[in-house]
């Protein structure tokens, strides 16, 4: 009993590190998308061709120079922006409109209902990637459009998750009470819907901004994203790849944050799901 | 004397509603249903589970639209209010319904679950407080049951509560659907009695559903008994009791063991 | 439930897609080189097994211009004549030809008993369908541009073929010689056999398979008519891999005998080790930073030669182009009709604002489209943006798709700044083609561009020649409708057991009937 006590003692310590942990590099990763400006010497698009291809630690470039003699530390910071803005955008998008289809369709019912979650079935069938890549060939590029290319690929998984959530609701006495009471429907939404939407809404959010950083970095990797010569972690990546034995520090370090950030977010919204219960 | 609640040929089918789903199968059919309450009477409604009651009473304050038929309160036919009106309307007749566990958002705390009953009445923000307190003590509870959520009250209070927000619209008409069904004998008594003291204090009007026909005997004035969705017996308490018509009406009393001890 | 079924996929998803990021960043080569297998038994030596960087878009000659589709089809065509090595023309499927005095008529006399792989003696009539299909508008060949002095081709007898021109035209022996002179078998051309997918020529090599994104193999041809030289492989194989340092990998790992693609950072440990080697030549490309002399502020020849001054161009050429020659004017530094002009407006930032505060310049931002698949243009275009964001000339890059490149850019003219390099002609009158009319997709006309190339073309006299294109290439100097950057080198990888290794600069082929391998 006294083994199990503490070993139960040891997890939750470990939980409780990698928690402050997941929300450092976080914190750090808006602070580097907030402040990039302040925090870095160079300017993310700065060419050097006379310094390329510096090692990590070389004097002003601390994280090295790229193949144009570019600072990958000022990349790498302000890469964050094209990651944290298409998050954004896509996270945003996606719950808000995602929300309000799944509420309407469960609270409509009926045709309404069916033709949303046929719609959102049929979105959800698509690779994720496939449909981001074919939403941005039709939206063109820049930060708004992936993000709302991937906005549009995740809004039935928001949908689906408040219609269900809103179905199971409807069904309860409070929100029968609340029609029987004369609330308007905004009312009762307000006060019994949403606050039993909403946990779950913001758990599926941290699991969204991961995979919208994801497929953005994939986007961009594909030629697709963010456009040179601005930076962003997948096209650094991209960027990277013929010079992997050469300059290896220029695929390690945007990788390595990129990879940490997704790995927080994800963390997180596993913490949030658990304290929520169910 | 006019009565106060009229309804006329009321009846509510379901048919199915889309191609993909089966028609709900649980809920029940009310077929040509007319009676009348006076103001400030109960009129009892008794039947087995699946009669029809709640369909009854949700069709009654037009929660869900009946199929065919009249209902008018205070002389106001309901389905001619439109949306807005019917929604004003119900405030003034308000339904309490059986299971007070579910009738309180349990993520709410009390002081919000009765808010938005004032807030639907029209009750300013800043007089709500107080209004609520007010509520609370009508039904025997205290300022100090304000900031609590549901989980931290009983069966009992919890319909206390429940009969406090339905009357922050100050109504005139109540339907009780089931109201004490799911508490202990004991606390019963409790609410039955909380219930006749608010009736002779606000000059309510009551319409009282409950399986058990010792029960509406017990608070009627005018009786009902509804089978597979029709009124098979209707009258007041007295004439109901003493000469039922259907033999029905006959089964249930004798189903009933405080009936027989009556007799 | 439902909520936690959902961001468990969702997790999962995650995972999945970061496993594929790094699966993309970090092991590259060994994936790549996993799926080429184990290098081949010797058994199998007989074999040339080729780095491609790309897939052709079509095997058809006669409709495209693709670098790479005449890369992969070298070896299944033969033309009516060849370019010589000093610039002369060789025969090939005609042994002998003639002019007449007029230079009108051009006779060519055919080889015998030339065989198609698909069995046929070649006979004149293959030649006329051959060049009647560049000429029909179906094929729409952006080729038959150089034949519109062809009034008609006529067989004589089965082995006699006749040109006849509308006026005399010299640069017609280019076409012959050119990728594009391929000679396909008029039974085939006939019932519109899909060249595009499945050629059928006289060649040294034969069709076998084309598996997209994958390789494109070919078997050796043992009725071919220049006979069969010992030592020739028995297959050679074009393996398709976009990327520099799968190829590099693959190469040092012995699992391919030679790559078109070799990054700076590889060239050094290519050349060092034993068992690999580079060969370098200068191409016949022409880097350019093309502008549209249509857009408003372009047709200033003040912003022009500012956006000249700005560009270094050994720094352009170093960096993304893995070296090579600057030039200033249109023609390849290799070519015999190249000439040496001083460039008129060197590397000068200071000269390069000064131009601009003269122009009506006011900070607009001007559009760089390019293709997005050719990685040395970006890296190129991404330098430029900088060099001329030095000068004041704010500019914004845009990636497009290569089809978008040559609908928009080069067929439409839908753009600002391009990046592009050009490829080498045989005869200096198919470079310079629609640079006379105005016909090009930088807009440039220039009335005595036209005089100078009407004259070239007809002219038969070599010295005269010479003189008429220096002359056109000092004033494509002067009005600078592109920057002319320079000329890069062609970079090929090599295991050191190949011999008889030939590239053509002008055709950026291979010559796959003389190549070997220990």
């Amino acid at each position: 009993m006294v083994e199990d006590w503490t070993r139960q003692q040891i997890l939750t310590a470990i939980g409780t590190t990698l928690t402050a942990l997941a929300v450092t590099v976080l914190v750090v990763v808006v602070v580097f998308a907030v402040y990039a400006p302040l925090l870095v010497a160079h300017a993310p698009t700065a060419q050097n061709l006379d310094a390329r291809f510096q090692p990590p630690g070389t004097e002003g470039h601390l994280l090295g120079t790229d193949e144009l003699g570019r600072d990958v530390l000022s990349r790498i910071v302000y890469g964050s922006r094209a990651s944290l803005g298409v998050g954004g955008i896509a996270v945003l998008l996606s719950s808000s409109v995602g929300m309000a289809l799944g509420l309407v369709a469960a609270l409509a019912g009926g045709v309404v209902e069916d033709t949303i979650t046929i719609l959102a079935d049929a979105v959800l069938s698509f690779p994720t990637i496939l449909l981001a890549i074919a939403v941005v060939s039709v939206l063109q590029y820049g930060m708004l459009q992936v993000g709302a290319a991937i906005g549009v690929v995740f809004m039935p998984v928001f949908a689906r998750l408040v219609r269900a959530e809103t179905k199971a609701v409807r069904e309860e006495g409070y929100f029968r009470s609340s029609r029987a009471l004369g609330s308007s429907l905004l009312r009762t939404v307000a006060l019994h819907v949403l606050p039993n939407v909403l946990p779950r809404v913001v758990v599926q959010a941290t699991i969204t901004f991961a995979l919208a950083i994801v497929i953005e970095s994939s986007l961009a990797y594909l030629g697709l994203g963010t456009q040179p010569p601005n930076p962003s972690w997948g096209l650094m990546l991209r960027d990277a790849r013929n010079a992997l034995f050469h300059a290896p520090w220029l695929s390690v370090f945007p990788g390595l944050v990129l990879a940490l950030t997704i790995f927080s977010l994800n963390f997180l919204g596993d913490r949030l799901a658990e304290h929520l219960g169910r | 004397m006019t009565p106060f609640v009229s309804v006329e040929g009321l009846s509510k089918t379901y048919t199915a509603r889309s191609l993909l789903r089966r028609s709900r199968a649980a809920t029940h059919a009310v077929r040509d249903v007319s009676f009348a309450i006076a103001r400030n009477t109960i009129m009892g409604l008794a039947g087995e589970s699946g009669s029809g009651k709640s369909t009854l009473a949700r069709a009654l304050v037009h929660l869900d639209p009946p199929s065919s038929g009249e209902v008018r309160v205070a002389g106001i036919p309901l389905a001619r209010l439109g949306r807005r009106g019917l929604r004003k309307a119900r405030r003034r007749m308000q339904i309490v319904f059986q299971d007070p566990h579910g009738a309180l958002n349990p993520r709410l705390r009390i002081k919000y679950s009765l808010g938005e009953a004032l807030a639907n009445a029209g009750v300013p923000r800043r007089e709500r407080r107080a209004r609520a307190v007010e509520l609370l003590r009508l039904v025997g509870l205290g300022p100090e049951h304000l900031d609590r959520y549901p989980r931290a009250f009983s069966g009992g209070q919890k319909q206390r509560i429940v009969i406090a927000r339905a009357l922050a619209g100050k109504p005139e008409f109540l339907i009780l659907d089931e109201p004490v069904s799911s508490l202990d004998v004991s606390i019963q008594a409790q609410i039955i009695n909380l219930l006749m003291d608010l009736k002779q204090r606000f000059g309510l009007t009551y319409l009282f559903i409950s399986h058990d026909l010792s029960l509406v005997s017990y608070v009627s004035d005018s009786i009902g008994i509804l089978q597979d969705g029709r009124l098979v017996e209707y009258g007041p308490a007295e004439q109901v009791l003493k000469q039922p018509r259907s033999e029905y009406t006959r089964a249930l009393f004798d189903a009933s063991p405080a009936m027989h001890r009556e007799r | 439930m439902q909520m936690s079924a959902i961001s468990h996929k969702g997790r999962q998803g995650a995972l999945g897609v970061i496993v594929t990021l790094l699966l993309l960043a970090v092991p590259a080569p060994y994936r790549a080189l996993s799926a080429l297998g184990a290098p081949e038994s010797a058994a199998a030596e007989a074999s040339i097994r080729i780095g491609m960087s790309g897939n052709p878009d079509t095997l058809d000659p006669h409709r495209t211009s693709g670098t790479l589709t005449f890369f992969s089809i070298r070896g299944f065509y033969d033309t009516l004549i060849e370019p010589g090595e000093e610039g002369e023309y060789r025969p090939a499927l005609a042994e002998r030809w003639e002019v007449s005095d007029d230079g009108l008529i051009w006779t060519f006399e055919l080889r015998e008993r030339v065989r198609f792989h698909h069995g046929r003696i070649l006979q004149a009539a293959d030649v006329v369908a051959t060049f009647e299909r560049i000429l029909d508008d179906t094929i729409a060949s952006p080729h038959a541009r150089e034949l519109r002095r062809l009034k008609r081709v006529e067989a004589l007898n089965e082995r006699t073929v006749r040109f006849v021109l509308s006026e005399p035209y010299t640069p017609l022996l280019a076409t012959l010689a050119s990728g594009w002179g391929a000679i396909l078998p008029a039974d085939l051309v006939e019932s519109g056999h899909r060249f595009s997918v499945e050629p059928v020529g006289t060649g040294a090599y034969v069709f076998v398979h084309w598996q997209e994104d994958s390789h494109i193999r070919m078997r050796r041809n043992p009725e071919y008519w220049r006979g069969n030289e010992v030592g020739a492989p028995e297959e050679i194989a074009l393996r398709i891999i976009t990327e520099t340092t799968v190829q590099e990998q693959a190469l040092i790992a012995g699992q391919l005998d030679i790559i078109d693609m070799v990054s700076e950072a590889m060239l050094d440990t290519l050349e060092q080790r034993s068992d690999t080697m580079v060969d370098r030549t200068l191409s016949s490309l022409v880097m350019v930073l093309a502008m549209n002399n249509h857009h408003e502020l372009l047709q200033d020849l003040r912003v022009r030669q500012a956006i000249a001054h700005a560009v270094n161009k050994q720094q352009v050429l170093d960096v993304a182009y893995n070296g090579g020659r600057p030039v200033s004017t249109f023609l390849d530094y290799g070519d015999p009709f190249y000439a040496d002009v001083e460039d008129p407006y060197p590397y000068d930032p200071d000269r390069a604002r000064e131009l601009l505060d003269e122009s009506d310049y006011a900070g607009e931002t001007l559009r760089m489209s390019v293709p997005q698949n050719y990685e040395p243009h970006v890296r190129a275009a991404e330098i430029y943006t900088e060099m001329l964001g030095r000068v004041g000339l704010n500019v914004e890059l845009r990636l497009i798709e290569w089809s978008s490149w040559l609908s928009d850019v080069y067929q439409n003219s839908d753009f600002d700044l391009t990046v592009i390099g050009h490829t080498g002609k045989l005869d200096p009158d198919g470079r310079f083609a629609g640079y006379d009319t105005g016909d090009n997709y930088v807009n440039w006309h220039h009335p005595k561009a036209e005089e100078l190339l009407e004259a070239a073309r007809t002219e038969a006299e070599l010295e005269r020649r010479y003189e008429l294109y220096a002359e056109l290439q000092r004033i494509m100097a002067e009005e600078v409708p592109m920057v002319f950057v320079g000329t890069s080198y062609r970079h090929m990888g090599l295991r050191a057991s190949i011999r008889e290794f030939h590239m053509d600069p002008k055709l950026d082929t291979i010559d796959f009937y003389r190549l070997r391998k220990d």
